[in-house]
């Protein structure tokens, strides 16, 4: 059962009237049992051991944390102690939490790890052992890839994390922690929710409201229109030139631009239908998107692209790392050897390329995945590390940085970084990245355009054109979103104008979609993590 | 409570807080006319991308006109594939002989989905025999879903029609597909015509060959007798002698006669022919391998053949009408309705009249194309 799939639509309201149903006290348990239904419905009961597992481990380390904190708490009430106890308890209370972090980290991080890198460390193994002595004897066949398991752990160890550092304090009751985890809108493709937001959505009292239910069937009709009208259509052009070989620069520029899109569109559409879909049961999701593509510059992109990523690795490993003793000492170091300048560069950028390098691993084991994390630890490095000399430049050349022809220059710049970053991905290896940027180019050809060679490619002429006006649509829907609610603006018109509004939508998606026998169906980009 | 965010798509607090209701009569009342309103403009739009096969001959209008005849008014059925709307004639038969006939045939339609359709098909009609191709006797059990849709498509939904769906062993034939054709075909956006959008509200045109697609393109061929070809077919696989003798039950169910027939092809194995007169005895009724009728039956495989797939033409077609003719008075009591049926009087003049259109396109294809209907591949 995919999220686009008709079954999901059923499941969804088979599940809404079950809840709705059901008295307010007990709907929570209704959203597990959807859950798990869904858990198992999307072809993954194997999987469930792991996500019990996973939920157990942390669950029951962070109610130790929990406990260990509390007597902690208890003992230092006592009357009369001296500074000195009271630190001398914490450290010992600390050190006993510790052992229940490290031991959830390796569990669950440990799972993690082996299901995503065992492959490609087997692989490496055996071109060695090939190398050596012909042979290939190590193999991977029985690592397996929970659905979900990238969102899950992550979700569940920030929790965890959060309980040690004293953020919050722990859940008492593992259903309710279990269906944090597994709770069937962000399972399989995030956001990565914080128990603080979703653990707390998960346990107010679930009323009906016909106008948020009817906002949340709004958001996902955008994300159907997103996911199926556009991405899917765009991933058809976008497979067959990657797949190709022979092609001018001109029909690459063309994917690469297209990638970029069918990315964008495939998962924050697939965002939108979740969100949309939670926000019929009163939960709300934490935003993963925010029209990445106006951003001007790449940090500020990726403070808008996959927010819940970003911000996962910003809590718990950027700001960990940077004050890290490690680099604590580093600073004192570099302080005393370099300049404040100098200083500050090593103070950042060995956090942010720990991160990035990182970030890249969590997309995709291999080669790909550690040139992206450095290509963007080297983008970010150099634009907060020279953002002076930038300036510099800018004054010297007497640019009006104040303009809209500026801001869109910048806009475009970071578009191209994106796309630049993708091509490391995207078409399988960094050497057919490379060579797809070689003949953008040195072989454009741009007569392969003029000619319509372009369509023919999977996009015929039509497809290729609705493809476009899909774009302009997806741009419009999104200046309008930076600047007000559609939703709100449409719930103020009259009923005529807004149901034609949203039959234009269902039909849209419906005529337009690309589903069923003659296309192929594809997958959401981010299920693969 | 929402975060901004969530108020991209229109949401906020205070909306919220102005509309903290729940379920009302007048809420339920909205829902129920915009669902009403959603399934009229979904049916119609339905319709609009549903694919059509229409012309005479083709599985659409082929469908409309037989379900528009009067009840219990055809007293011969012709089932089977390509070679059936290609070589039988029933208003020839009819003209020259009265015996009103019909040609239910779809391109390289199977067994199975031959028995689904003769269900159908006899929820109107009565007739006293059936003649069924057994082409079909050498198609492979894999099935090609694209064939499916141009017959399958017609019948309305039925416990026959849902029981093929859930049995035919193809993949990508899909329940909701079937119910659902929209699904199906919307993708046709791209491909949609004045007759497309004509359907929308109104039927096609009415069509009156009975099933039969005229034609007087002629392909010269030769008569090729495959008697040394070594092949084994052993028992009968299932694909084959299930639907026969679910065919053949169903017509002893109905009182009808059955008949398995070949219709006379160039390239002919003697083994398929084997096959089919086994299919035939194994259900207890006569088989007609009309290949060794065909120099009886006249044909003429230089001028009687329109395509290299070995199907008859106008010429050929006729030669065979006027066979079958012989054949069903020597071997049936059928009433000659020529002047009691005016359906089949006036349809008939109007078949005349395509007939002489198409064999004017066909001699003097330059002269005026608007005139006659297009000599296009059907298969």
């Amino acid at each position: 059962m995919t999220i686009t799939s008709v079954s999901f639509l059923v499941f969804l309201a088979a599940t809404v009237l079950v809840f709705y149903i059901c008295p307010v006290r007990f709907r929570w348990i209704v959203l597990l049992v959807a859950s798990l239904c869904f858990y198992i419905l999307a072809g993954a009961v194997q999987f469930l051991p792991f996500i019990v597992f996973t939920s157990l481990v942390v669950w029951l380390c962070a109610f130790r944390i929990g406990k260990l904190y509390e007597e902690q708490d208890e003992k230092l009430r006592a009357p009369g102690l001296e500074r000195s106890q009271k630190k001398a308890i914490r450290e010992e209370y600390k050190k006993k939490a510790k052992r229940f972090l490290l031991l959830a980290l390796v569990l669950c991080v440990g799972i993690l790890c082996v299901t995503k890198f065992t492959k490609y460390v087997v692989n490496y193994l055996n071109l060695l052992t090939q190398a050596l002595n012909g042979s290939a004897p190590f193999s991977a066949e029985w690592v397996i890839v929970p659905l979900g398991i990238s969102y899950y752990t992550f979700s569940t160890v920030g929790y965890l994390l959060d309980v040690y550092w004293k953020r919050y304090s722990y859940e008492k009751s593992f259903p309710r922690f279990f269906l944090y985890a597994i709770y069937f809108p962000h399972i399989i493709q995030g956001p990565i929710s914080r128990y603080n937001l979703l653990g707390q959505e998960l346990k107010k009292e679930l009323r009906f409201d016909s106008q948020r239910v009817a906002f949340g069937l709004e958001l996902m009709l955008w994300g159907f229109f997103k996911k199926m009208v556009i991405a899917d259509r765009l991933n058809i052009y976008v497979s067959n030139i990657y797949d190709g070989n022979d092609y001018t620069g001109s029909l690459f520029l063309i994917a690469a631009i297209f990638d970029a899109f069918q990315i964008y569109t495939d998962f924050s559409g697939y965002m939108d239908i979740v969100s949309g879909a939670s926000q019929i049961f009163g939960v709300t999701l934490e935003k993963n998107f925010n029209h990445p593509f106006f951003s001007e510059t790449v940090p500020e992109f990726w403070r808008r692209w996959h927010m819940t990523l970003g911000g996962w690795f910003k809590d718990y490993v950027y700001y960990p790392c940077s004050i890290s003793g490690f680099m604590k000492s580093l600073n004192k170091k570099a302080k005393s050897a370099l300049s404040d300048r100098g200083a500050r560069f090593v103070a950042v950028v060995i956090p942010v390329f720990v991160t990035w390098v990182l970030t890249g691993l969590w997309h995709g084991t291999g080669t790909p995945y550690v040139c992206w994390g450095l290509y963007y630890g080297t983008l970010i490095t150099i634009s907060t590390a020279f953002a002076p000399e930038f300036q510099k430049i800018n004054k010297l050349l007497k640019i009006n940085t104040d303009c809209f022809s500026w801001h869109l220059f910048r806009k475009l710049r970071t578009f191209a970084c994106f796309v630049g970053g993708r091509l490391l991905t995207s078409p399988g290896s960094v050497r057919r990245g490379l060579l797809i940027v070689k003949t953008i180019i040195f072989g454009f050809a741009p007569w392969y355009i003029t000619e319509g060679d372009i369509y023919n490619h999977g996009l015929n002429l039509a497809n290729f054109w609705l493809a476009l006006i899909c774009l302009l649509v997806l741009w419009a829907v999104s200046m309008m979103q930076e600047r007000f609610s559609i939703g709100e603006k449409l719930a103020g018109q009259n009923i005529v104008f807004r149901w034609i509004i949203i039959y234009l939508a269902i039909f849209a998606i419906l005529i337009f979609g690309v589903y069923g026998i003659g296309y192929d169906a594809t997958a959401f980009l981010y299920e693969q993590f | 409570m929402l975060p901004k965010w969530m108020t991209d798509m229109g949401n906020d607090r205070k909306s919220l807080q102005l509309v903290q209701s729940g379920i009302n009569g007048k809420k339920v009342a909205k829902a129920v006319v915009f669902a009403a309103i959603f399934l009229i403009l979904f049916y119609f739009a339905q319709r609009l991308f549903q694919a059509k096969w229409a012309g005479n001959g083709k599985t659409t209008s082929m469908w409309q006109e037989y379900t528009s005849l009067e009840e219990d008014t055809v007293d011969v059925l012709f089932v089977g594939t390509s070679h059936v709307y290609s070589a039988i004639d029933p208003m020839y038969m009819y003209e020259n002989s009265g015996i009103t006939s019909f040609a239910i045939s779809a391109g390289a339609m199977r067994f199975d989905l031959t028995y689904t359709v003769l269900q159908e098909a006899l929820e109107t009609q009565s007739p006293k025999v059936i003649f069924l191709d057994m082409s079909a006797v050498h198609y492979s059990h894999q099935v090609e879903e694209a064939r499916i849709h141009p017959i399958l498509d017609q019948l309305r939904l039925s416990s026959y029609k849902l029981d093929f769906i859930l049995n035919s062993g193809c993949e990508e034939l899909t329940l909701l597909d079937s119910v659902i054709p929209f699904f199906r075909y919307h993708s046709r956006w791209s491909e949609l015509n004045a007759a497309d959008f004509r359907y929308t509200t109104g039927d096609l045109e009415m069509t009156y060959t009975r099933g039969h697609y005229i034609s007087y393109k002629t392909v010269p061929t030769e008569f090729h007798f495959y008697d040394d070809v070594e092949e084994t077919h052993g028992e009968f696989s299932d694909y084959l002698s299930i639907p026969i003798q679910k065919i053949a039950a169903l017509c002893e169910e109905k009182d009808i006669d059955l008949i398995l027939f070949k219709i006379p092809l160039p390239g002919w194995y003697e083994y398929q022919s084997e096959v089919a007169s086994e299919l035939a005895d194994l259900v207890g009724v006569p088989y007609l391998e009309l290949y060794y009728e065909k120099d009886e039956i006249g044909l003429d495989a230089a001028t009687d053949y329109r395509d290299d797939s070995d199907h008859l033409n106008q010429y050929g077609a006729e030669k065979l009408a006027d066979y079958l003719i012989e054949y069903l008075d020597s071997n049936y009591d059928l009433s000659d309705q020529r002047g009691i049926n005016q359906r089949w009087d006036e349809d008939a003049v109007l078949y005349d009249q395509l007939k002489e259109e198409t064999l004017q396109a066909s001699l003097y294809p330059q002269t005026d194309p608007e005139a006659a209907p297009e000599e296009d591949s059907v298969d």
